[in-house]
């Protein structure tokens, strides 16, 4: 990240030029970004066919919820995510060490199962509002199936996103300039909010904009908290109104919103080209909190990861201790998971490299790709529905098994690839045109240069990437539930099916097994992320 | 690094390898098409399903497979895949399901003599592309200290001024919701039926949240007094053991509404044979299976639906509310008129 | 004798504008060469035109009898035989020094590539470091790891594109010695990009001015020096006073003092003078208007005929400011051009 990523003007005229003909990787690249955006074009084609739907004022409402939800996520994400990065690289306080790698935990759950967690603990006849009413106090205010509650619950799961990019950033920030800032006169908080946060202002952007696509995406919580966004729209004009036209229409507008996002994202990674790899790397110098300051920050984190993760997992836990499960079944739900998550993380990772290495300086194909990420997941399965079809109709006897895990694996590459492009193009920046040339001189095809150069300094990002792809395939729901091969009830299938049918104790044993079988995979992807430095090689 | 990572790796390739293994041998088996195996894609989301799976393979030899999801997505699926499709057996939850599933011809008709014996008709499309095997209502749940019965006789009672603030009801886009809707602008008209919406919307204690049983569990924790719910989520909490379920009955009783008149609305859970099921044979017998005394039972007693075949008697817990007047209208209506409910719901502002 | 390297009248458009026009340049086995000229020049370019990280629009690049680039040819980069020491370096941080040199020789059975590299590195005195990692050297070293690299699979040719522009004075000095100690080493001939018109005197053979994408001269750093074809190529080695002068038989007349013209017509003419070509003692008279000791010389400002002209005056005593002097100009240092 902390190279260049805006070639010099002439280098950028070299690339357009290219050294020869297209070379296959490059077709490659575009090959594959079409592939994962060709659900998309489905849709898009679906959207200009007529349609029944929803008022214009209705429109208008589910517009302004969704604005306000977004809003609402991002400054909550950006603000909670960004400043328990600070606390946790520039000072020292009790649980510091612990709680670096824990904050990034609440990655691990479902937005969904927060939803139903917090929906349950709050609702008026649970335990907090039923123990203010016995004490005389009204518990009115505690209201999560709204749009402040939504806000708060996809803040909570998506937080993660801010504090890993902005952890990432602190870390790799250039001492000096801090140090500059303190021999001008800044105090600590002064150095933090004129110096490392605008410092870190294209990482925040980045992890922004994927809590933001995620929110835009997220169906399952905000519907279950009976907010009603574009995305719920979609649903609902799908739905109740039978017009896949009309959720197209509504989709392409969540798309357009996404499109803005990742322009968004690029122009806050311009001028990026600071922390130059000349630069020495030092310890970076931490501020010992003491007394009540130290507690202060041990309390917020503690705070942060408590309603995050802890308390609705116990709760959570405690309604599944309730009752009991068909263990054979859960624990089939669980390899199928693994199985899928393995197999989607690898697929996705592989054509985000493809993409990434043969679009390397052109950011077309990529963006192209990314597009996947902000659409919801019923609506990526509509779209589905299209080359799938070209397919079961094509191979005839249809949906054997291997077909519909293909389509199912299709579906993960193409709503996730961004989420694997995102840290394997950061990862590249680290690559110079010159280092590339300098490879090519040597004596390496391009072929050679992408293994001996690229994908060595990258691999920590390819890990990244991986990662998080795992984690969105064990939480993934909708597209699951539509292309899945027959008897193959994931654990997020099986959450959903009994919480769509009110058994939020049966529910929640499927919910819990998602967080633990996700929650080694963010750990480590913690500590990835935290080692990935700039400028050194592992 | 490499090394210290991969036994990581080694795990990765195990599982990959394993669920390739399984892939493969489910495709084997797959294969042929009539080899005793009956697909089934199905819109019920209840556990009470596998009992009912295991009671027919038991009953026949055929191995179910199931594929579970939700009804939209299960006809878009079905239109995708057109003539390749491997589903035997349509099952849906919702009327409106199944007439939306009929509309886009995923049915084919089948009829047999027991069928035609068990199954009312006015639960059943009268070509015989879908049956119903199991009823629910849609009851209105009160207070027992704070209303009395002969207060909510009617639907129209909801929508009385006189539970300003006392009602509870869930988003208007679930899908029970929009097929009462449809059952009343069939029953009263469009006009009728926007001002019933517009009184409950006026009569509502909170915003629209939550499901059915968060409904009967607001109005035991005194949030409001008037509460819409399907019958079997009701009877759910009638025969837990669990103490809050327990503290729930205590404060709570259902109403079957328009006992006087037209009766309650009832919905059901249905399904078909599909248009180009590839085991038609074994489709046909599960359909018989389904009208069977012994499935029946398992409808009522693991998920206390009321059985649509009137000579089996449910378990005591369901048959204690199982005689109610029934509103005979046909249930397809739910699916005609879903978009015009949806929309008077809007007209309404019922989020 | 055939070119080690030689581009034919190459040109290269970005858009609409040419980079490169029309350039011609050839580089000899063994011979270090100098391509010099002010940036925007299009002298980087040219350089990744010989190497084929860019293909040619127009005209040749040849390798003896090799046709390298042309109009519809290009033999990729990694085959054309060429070593290439980028500005940034472009080390690989993710292997050592020693795997840093060795990257080009995966050919080669390891204990042959580790000697070859070590023999790099005890060229450029950096066999101790074989084991660091590029971020741990200083600027000079990386510079030589990266020039041992360029060298360790023996090139044909190699091709430096500003060596020694991110180093101090002082070790730039010591830097380019050491380079070009590894290039005669290695046998290879060299071509040399640069901007600083002191490193292209003291490293070239031969050297070749570039401007405005055009070879503006080509020849022996003395031969550039002394007789450039033009005003503009003279002012790119060095400085050079532009007096305006008349030539009248094959003499030119300056404020200054009088030079052959050999070949120039007779009438207004510009005389080219070095800062070396003032001579204190007979001869036109002049005012110093100022006086500054250099260390090796005294740096004067002198002024005549309301001309002013720069010059180094090497001996111990000098005039001061303000006196009169007469002076004359010694030819091998002055050029004369038609106005």
């Amino acid at each position: 990240m902390a190279l260049t990523d805006v070639p010099a003007p002439e280098a950028m005229l070299a690339r357009r030029a290219g050294w020869s003909a297209p070379s296959p990787l490059r077709i490659a690249a575009l090959l594959a970004a079409l592939f994962a955006v060709a659900p998309l074009l489905f849709i898009a084609a679906l959207a200009v066919q007529p349609a029944a739907g929803a008022s214009p004022e209705l429109l208008r409402r589910y517009a302004a919820d969704t604005v306000v939800l977004a809003l609402g996520v991002g400054l909550l994400t950006t603000a909670l995510g960004s400043a328990a990065a600070w606390l946790v690289v520039m000072h020292r306080f009790p649980g510091r060490g612990a709680f670096e790698w824990l904050l990034a935990l609440p990655l691990a759950a479902p937005a969904y199962a927060l939803a139903y967690a917090y929906s349950d603990l709050l609702d008026v006849a649970g335990p907090v509002q039923t123990a203010l009413r016995d004490a005389g106090m009204g518990g009115e205010f505690l209201q999560v199936r709204s749009l402040p509650g939504a806000v708060f619950v996809l803040s909570a799961a998506f937080y993660p996103y801010v504090y890993l990019t902005a952890r990432a950033a602190f870390v790799s920030q250039s001492v000096c300039a801090l140090e500059a800032a303190r021999t001008l006169g800044c105090g600590p908080w002064a150095a933090y909010r004129r110096v490392a946060l605008p410092l870190a202002r294209p990482a925040l952007v980045a992890g922004a904009a994927l809590a933001l696509m995620e929110t835009l995406a997220d169906y399952g919580a905000v519907s279950y908290l009976g907010v009603q966004t574009l995305t719920t729209g979609v649903v609902r004009a799908f739905a109740a109104y039978g017009s896949p036209a009309g959720a197209a229409r509504l989709s392409l507008a969540l798309l357009a919103a996404a499109a803005l996002l990742l322009v968004l994202e690029r122009r806050g990674r311009r001028g990026q080209g600071y922390g130059a790899s000349s630069a020495r790397w030092r310890e970076l110098p931490a501020v010992r909190l003491r007394g009540a300051a130290g507690w202060g920050a041990t309390a917020f984190c503690t705070l942060l990861l408590t309603a995050a993760l802890l308390l609705p997992c116990a709760w959570l836990a405690v309604k599944a201790l309730s009752t009991t499960t068909d263990a054979g079944r859960l624990l089939r739900a669980g390899s199928l998971s693994l199985a899928l998550a393995i197999g989607g993380c690898v697929l996705t990772t592989a054509l985000a490299a493809v993409i990434a290495f043969g679009a390397r300086g052109r950011p077309l194909p990529a963006r192209l790709a990314s597009l996947g990420y902000a659409t919801p997941g019923a609506v990526m399965a509509i779209g589905l529905l299209g080359p799938a079809a070209l397919i079961w109709r094509g191979t005839g006897a249809g949906a054997g098994a291997a077909v519909a895990l293909g389509l199912l694996m299709y579906a993960y590459v193409a709503r996730l690839a961004a989420a694997a492009l995102e840290p394997i193009d950061a990862g590249l920046t680290r690559v110079t045109p010159s280092m590339e040339r300098a490879a090519r001189m040597l004596g390496e095809s391009e072929g050679g240069a992408l293994a001996r150069v690229h994908a060595p300094l990258a691999k920590g990002a390819f890990w990244t990437a991986a990662l998080l792809v795992f984690v969105d395939v064990l939480k993934e729901l909708p597209a699951t539930l539509i292309l899945r091969p027959f008897n193959f009830d994931t654990l997020a299938v099986l959450a959903h099916g009994y919480a769509a049918d009110e058994r939020l104790a049966q529910a929640a044993w499927p919910a819990l097994a998602i967080v633990l079988l996700a929650a080694g995979p963010v750990a480590l992807l913690s500590r990835q992320i935290a080692r990935s430095r700039p400028g050194f090689a592992r | 690094m490499l090394t210290r990572r991969s036994p990581l790796l080694a795990l990765c390739a195990l599982l990959a390898l394993t669920a390739c293994g399984r892939d493969t041998e489910e495709a084997k088996r797959a294969a042929p098409a009539n080899a005793g195996v009956l697909n089934i894609y199905t819109a019920r989301h209840y556990d009470a399903d596998q009992l009912i799976y295991d009671g027919f393979k038991q009953a026949t030899g055929v191995e179910v497979r199931a594929l579970q999801s939700q009804g939209n997505m299960l006809v878009e699926k079905m239109k995708a895949e057109g003539a390749s499709s491997p589903a035997d057996i349509i099952l849906m939850a919702d009327a409106g399901a199944l007439w939306r599933a009929q509309e886009a011809g995923l049915f084919q008709p089948v009829t047999t003599p027991t069928l035609e014996r068990r199954i009312p008709a006015n639960l059943r499309d009268h070509q015989g592309r879908w049956w119903g095997f199991a009823r629910r209502a849609r009851v209105i749940a009160y207070a027992k200290d704070r209303v009395r019965p002969e207060e909510v006789a009617s639907y129209a009672a909801v929508a009385d001024p006189k539970f300003r603030g006392r009602v509870c009801v869930r988003n208007a886009d679930n899908i029970y919701n929009l097929s009462m809707m449809a059952g009343f602008i069939e029953r009263w008209g469009p006009q009728r039926a926007l001002e019933w919406a517009r009184g409950v919307v006026a009569n509502m204690a909170r915003k629209p949240q939550g499901g059915d049983i968060d409904q009967i569990r607001a109005v035991a924790a005194g949030a409001c007094d008037v509460a819409l719910a399907n019958s079997y989520y009701f009877l759910r909490i009638a025969s837990s053991e669990a103490p809050e379920d327990k503290a729930v009955m205590q404060k709570v009783a259902i109403a079957f509404p328009e006992q006087a008149g037209t009766g309650a609305l009832v919905n059901i859970s249905g399904g078909g044979v599909a248009a180009h099921a590839p085991n038609k044979e074994n489709a046909v017998k599960f359909l018989e299976y389904l009208a069977s005394d012994q499935a029946q039972a398992i409808f009522a007693s693991a998920n206390n639906e009321f059985p649509a075949v009137q000579a089996v008697k449910p378990p005591a817990s369901v048959a204690a509310y199982a005689n109610f007047k029934a509103d005979p209208l046909p249930v397809t209506v739910y699916g005609r008129r879903q978009g015009e409910a949806q929309a008077t719901f809007d007209q309404a502002g019922w989020q | 004798m055939s070119a080690a390297l030689e581009a034919r009248e190459v040109t290269r458009r970005y858009c609409a504008k040419a980079a490169v026009r029309s350039a011609s340049l050839s580089l000899q086995p063994g011979e270090i060469a100098c391509l010099l000229g002010p940036s925007g020049s299009g002298k980087s370019t040219l350089l990744r035109l010989l190497a084929g990280l860019e293909p040619v629009d127009e005209g040749e690049v040849w390798a003896g009898d090799r046709r390298l680039s042309g109009r519809g040819s290009l033999v990729a980069p990694e085959e054309r035989d060429i070593g290439f020491v980028f500005q940034d370096y472009a080390l690989f941080p993710h292997l050592t020094v020693e795997q840093n040199v060795a990257f080009g020789l995966r050919r080669l059975p390891a204990p042959e590539r580790r000697a070859r590299a070590m023999l790099q590195l005890e060229r450029v005195r950096l066999a101790d470091r074989a084991g660091a990692y590029p971020q741990a050297l200083s600027g000079g070293e990386q510079q030589r790891v990266a020039l041992a690299r360029a060298l360790a699979r023996e090139p044909a040719a190699v091709l430096l594109d500003e060596p020694f522009s991110g180093l101090d004075m002082r070790l730039k000095a010591e830097v380019r010695d050491a380079a070009l100690a590894a290039l005669r080493a290695a046998g290879a001939a060299a071509l040399i990009v640069t901007h600083d018109a002191d490193d292209a005197l003291l490293t070239a053979d031969r050297l070749a001015l570039m401007d405005g994408g055009r070879i503006l001269q080509t020849g022996t750093p003395r031969e550039l020096y002394l007789r450039p074809v033009s005003l503009a190529a003279a002012h790119l080695l060095g400085e050079a006073d532009a007096l305006p002068a008349r030539v009248s038989a094959g003499v030119a007349e300056t404020p200054f003092g009088r030079a052959p013209a050999p070949g120039v017509p007779d009438g207004a003419a510009v005389l080219m003078a070095r800062p070396e070509a003032y001579r204190l003692g007979d001869g036109a008279e002049a005012e110093v208007a100022s006086s500054r000791f250099a260390g090796g010389y005294v740096d004067l400002h002198l002024s005549a005929g309301g001309v002013m002209a720069h010059a180094h005056m090497f001996g111990a005593v000098a005039p001061a400011a303000g006196e009169r002097v007469r002076v004359s100009l010694d030819p091998t240092f002055c050029a004369v051009f038609p106005a």
